[in-house]
């Protein structure tokens, strides 16, 4: 029995994706999903696992209508889904009315229900969200309660964190199932390995989302399941922090930033996180300078160079080494050490002479 | 830093006018009008500038003041001043059109810039105001007991201000809420845009409510006609259920008909019976009634054959079951039958009452409904009106026929109707989960995001910075006004030999002295001691504040309220300084006393 699992699709979010790709985005997510589904009927897919997300809100009719066309292209395939926490299934949800495809089973129930599919030998788990926010473990329970009715078992879920169905990873181990297909964590994981798998956004969804993205590939046998990531995605949201030195100036930032855009390219998008120390004359300001279009932010956490102690030492009876004391053993990266950073460049600008 | 020569070359009263001076104490002595207050005004001048005022003001300022009455364009001078071991020449010209300065090394050679504050690096940071306050002491012009107090006490303050007198404050603090602000800046444009969104967005979510609303108003518009239509189609049901059991009749009467030709009724009774257009089942046995009679009459009229009589009964019966079972059968078929008449174009004139039937046309001429709006109501309409436009053929059709094909359409178009409605809730739905997916939309964008949140950090930082500075700045104050008291209490206590145990420099630079453990405001003091006290403070500042470079102090007149004792420790107090003292009196007593030591 094959598979692909994917999670996180988001249909109709518009991610942050600056002046050139934020326009084109939405669409690109429609696309990623269908080439998903024309993967699926490639390879001849027994089933195509989609463990909630699959709308980034409510979905429209319309909307419907178009994935359900895309499902009804899968000769082989059946799909199994569930609703998550964002497309969860409100009392005017289309998702309670909606009639799919015969190849497509939604578990939109709000207690577990499983979908068998005799020819594979298989139980699909699962159940959908039916408000924003479930904090009850839910899985557990179903974790402790499958049958052995058919040969394989798999269990789609949505959730893992405080306020999204908390996960316990003992009980999933502990479980009968063969695989546990997860989403809601956007990014790519496994929680037991080659067992319990986050799926992660099929395409990154918020700039935050770095690293690749894509689905997972897997097979259950008489001798076990077999999965892995495949990285799908079209575009990347890469961070990258620069240590800069004295001598680093604001072109010469610049300069490396569209070097390391060039060689990890183009397509991508970045967030650039400028530490360590600068020399306190020079200002890195994003508005100042002109960033290549595919540099969403830059951070300028760097601080002046300054030897604070040394400038206490040589400062002990002014103004200067009293306002380093009242900063005494304030810790790094904290809003004291901000404030003491701020006030030291000012007063050494306002230093007399 | 030392001066060691001034050149007067045109300075108010002074034409090539030389002094030399040495390091220690020197007493220009000079009666009134000597131009002792020239030769301080001309060392200020020199070396903080001499700025020519602007407008009304411009008459009176030290410029004018002492701008030379002869040669106005020769307005300058020459000062040499030993500073760091290093010996410089300072030249200025004052005068309007040709103002410039130049510092040179006499060591080296070096030319020395001081528009780009090579001299202020000199003088330490030293700025003509605090030169004023401090080194300066000048003749103290107030009358006694009225604002001078005032006067050193701005004096004082000024010291406090700048506190150590290495970092500006002030600049500090303002270049901090500039920060502050430009950041301030920077968050309002992203709430701006932010608003912006939410504004776009609610400009759609609008349009979606207009739309909602609208499809409200065609929904209910819709279920009305539904119901109309009902009520129509139940009507019509009616009319052709009437029309049914008047066909029934008739197809009854026709068996009738037949069955009594068949058994040789006569023809009057027969007639009879045509008659009555609308007979009742009461009426059906009456005559059967009579048939029976008849038969009867038959039978008493034949009489001869009695077995035959009985049998003959019998066949009348079976006969009678028989055209009931025709009858029915009859009434069953006419439908077909018509329909394959209607077919055939045959015509039966006794119907057209039925379509005159005020009943069937109220639903057409019903001005509830609108014509245009329904496209359903041409394929219902058309039809219908056909009978009217063309009466002729309307006498031809058969009325059950017509009637059930009326409700056919009827029944068409209530469920066209009915299939609208659910077209225009499902449109609902649909705008529904847009308008609540834009509300989500809405709120998000009232969260603050990422940049906004570390600007909101920053602001916080530069908040905390400003507070601390403040902060440090306070214990600045309180930590020199402790010097300042103990370096004030010092000075006067060498110059007074030890009058008073101690002075107070309070907040509010109030100042008093401890004099036998009582505490005495200094205003209350007498007017020598008063300036000995400030005496005291201002020299005390000076030690503290520029401690880089020893600045030479000048006195123009600034003993007059001494007495000979206190004159004599004071100067004596002064000439152990390591810094020079440039003293101007019209009085003796100070070169004399300088003299002896």
């Amino acid at each position: 029995m094959r598979f692909i699992h994917i999670a996180d699709v988001h249909l109709g979010a518009q991610p942050d994706a600056g002046s050139v790709y934020s326009a084109q985005r939405p669409q690109e997510l429609w696309e990623a999903f269908s080439e998903v589904i024309a993967l699926c009927e490639r390879e001849k897919m027994d089933l195509l696992l989609i463990a909630g997300d699959l709308f980034h809100r409510q979905p429209l009719l319309r909307e419907l209508k178009e994935v359900n066309y895309l499902f009804s292209t899968l000769s082989v395939t059946k799909v199994v889904l569930i609703a998550g926490n964002h497309d969860y299934i409100r009392k005017d949800s289309y998702y309670r009315t909606f009639s799919w495809n015969r190849n497509v089973y939604p578990l939109f129930g709000r207690e577990p229900q499983k979908v068998f599919f005799r020819e594979l030998d298989t139980a699909v788990y699962g159940f959908s969200y039916y408000e924003r926010e479930i904090r009850e473990p839910l899985y557990d329970e179903v974790c402790t309660a499958v049958e052995n009715d058919m040969r394989y078992r798999i269990l789609l879920a949505h959730g893992g964190d405080e306020k999204h169905i908390p996960i316990r990873r003992e009980i999933l181990e502990r479980s009968e199932f063969d695989y546990i297909a997860m989403g809601h964590i956007h990014k790519p994981q496994e929680v037991i390995a080659g067992r319990a798998l986050y799926a992660g956004a099929l395409e990154p969804i918020d700039k935050n989302d770095v690293g690749p993205h894509g689905y997972v590939r897997g097979g259950i046998t008489s001798h076990g399941v077999r999965t892995e990531f495949v990285p799908f995605a079209k575009r990347e949201y890469i961070h990258l922090v620069l240590k800069v030195n004295r001598s680093m100036t604001a072109g010469a930032l610049l300069n490396w930033m569209r070097q390391v855009v060039e060689q990890r390219g183009t397509q991508n998008l970045y967030k650039f996180i400028l530490r360590g120390f600068r020399d306190p004359d020079i200002t890195f300001d994003a508005e100042q300078m002109y960033l290549p279009e595919n540099v969403l932010e830059l951070v300028d956490e760097t601080e002046a160079a300054y030897d604070f102690s040394n400038i206490l030492e040589n400062n002990r009876d002014n103004l200067i080494g009293k306002y380093i004391e009242t900063f005494a053993d304030c810790e790094e990266g904290s809003l004291e050490h901000q404030a003491l950073q701020e006030g030291v460049l000012a007063l050494m600008k306002n230093r007399m002479e | 830093m030392v001066i060691k020569e001034l050149y007067l070359k045109h300075f108010g009263k002074f034409t090539d006018a030389r002094f030399e001076l040495s390091e220690g104490i020197q007493v220009f002595y000079g009666e009134n009008e000597y131009g002792k207050s020239t030769v301080y005004a001309f060392i200020k001048a020199m070396l903080f500038g001499l700025e020519r005022g602007r407008g009304r003001a411009a008459q009176k300022d030290e410029f004018s003041r002492y701008e030379p009455w002869e040669n106005p364009n020769y307005y300058a001078g020459m000062m040499r001043f030993c500073c760091g071991k290093r010996t410089f020449r300072l030249e200025r010209e004052f005068d309007r059109y040709g103002k410039r300065a130049t510092l040179i090394c006499e060591d080296d050679g070096e030319e020395l810039s001081v528009e780009d504050g090579d001299l202020d690096m000199l003088l330490g940071g030293m700025t003509a105001a605090s030169f004023e306050n401090a080194a300066g002491i000048g003749q103290l012009t107030a009358q006694p007991g009225q604002g001078l107090a005032a006067e050193l006490k701005n004096c004082a303050a000024n010291y406090y201000e700048t506190g150590s007198g290495e970092v500006d404050f002030h600049g500090t603090m303002e270049c901090l809420k500039e920060k502050k602000k430009a950041i301030g800046q920077k968050m309002k444009t992203i709430r701006q845009e932010q608003e912006q969104e939410a504004e776009r967005l609610r400009i759609q979510q609008q349009y979606v409510k207009e739309e909602l609303q609208k499809l409200e108003r065609e929904l209910q518009e819709s279920r009305r006609k539904e119901k109309e239509q009902w009520e129509i189609q139940r009507k019509q049901k009616i009319q052709m259920e009437q029309e049914q059991m008047e066909q029934e009749r008739e197809t009854q009467r026709k068996q009738r008909e037949q069955m009594e030709q068949r058994k040789g009724i006569p023809r009057k009774q027969q007639e009879r019976i045509e008659q009555q257009r609308n007979y009742e089942s009461g009426q059906q046995a009456e005559v059967w009634k009579r048939i029976f009679r008849m038969l009867l009459g038959v039978f008493l009229v034949g009489g001869v054959i009695g077995s035959l009589v009985v049998l003959l009964a019998h066949i009348s019966l079976v006969l009678f079951l028989v055209c009931w079972c025709v009858f029915f059968l009859g009434s069953c078929l006419s439908v077909s039958i018509i329909r394959g008449m209607r077919r055939g174009g045959k015509t039966q004139s006794w119907n057209k009452t039925s379509y005159d039937n005020p009943e069937t046309q109220s639903p057409q001429e019903n001005p509830a409904q609108p014509l245009q709006e329904n496209p359903t109501q041409s394929v219902w309409q058309n039809p219908a009106r056909s009978p009217q436009e063309n009466p002729a053929q309307l006498t031809q059709e058969n009325p059950v026929q017509i009637a059930q094909e009326k409700l056919q359409e009827i029944q068409e178009r209530v469920q066209r109707t009915a299939w609208l409605s659910e077209q225009v809730q499902s449109s609902m739905q649909d705008k529904q989960i847009q308008f609540r997916n834009l509300q989500e939309q809405i709120e998000e964008q009232t969260q603050p995001g990422d940049v906004y949140r570390r600007l909101t950090e920053k602001q916080k930082a530069l908040d905390l910075a400003m507070e601390r500075l403040s902060q440090a700045a306070r214990q600045m104050t309180q930590a020199f006004g402790a010097r300042l008291n103990r370096e004030t209490s010092r000075i006067l206590s060498e110059i007074t030999d030890g009058a008073c145990e101690r002075v107070l420099v309070e907040d509010n630079l109030e100042l008093s002295v401890i004099r036998e453990g009582r505490k005495i405001s200094v205003e209350r003091l007498s007017r020598g001691m008063m300036e000995q006290v400030y005496f005291a403070l201002r020299m005390a500042a000076l030690n503290l504040l520029y401690t880089e470079e020893e600045m030479p102090v000048i006195f123009d007149d600034a003993f007059v309220y001494y007495d000979e004792k206190r004159l004599k420790s004071t100067l004596k107090w002064l000439s152990e300084q390591q810094r020079q003292v440039i003293i101007f009196s019209c009085q003796m007593r100070e070169k004399e006393i300088v003299k002896q030591f």
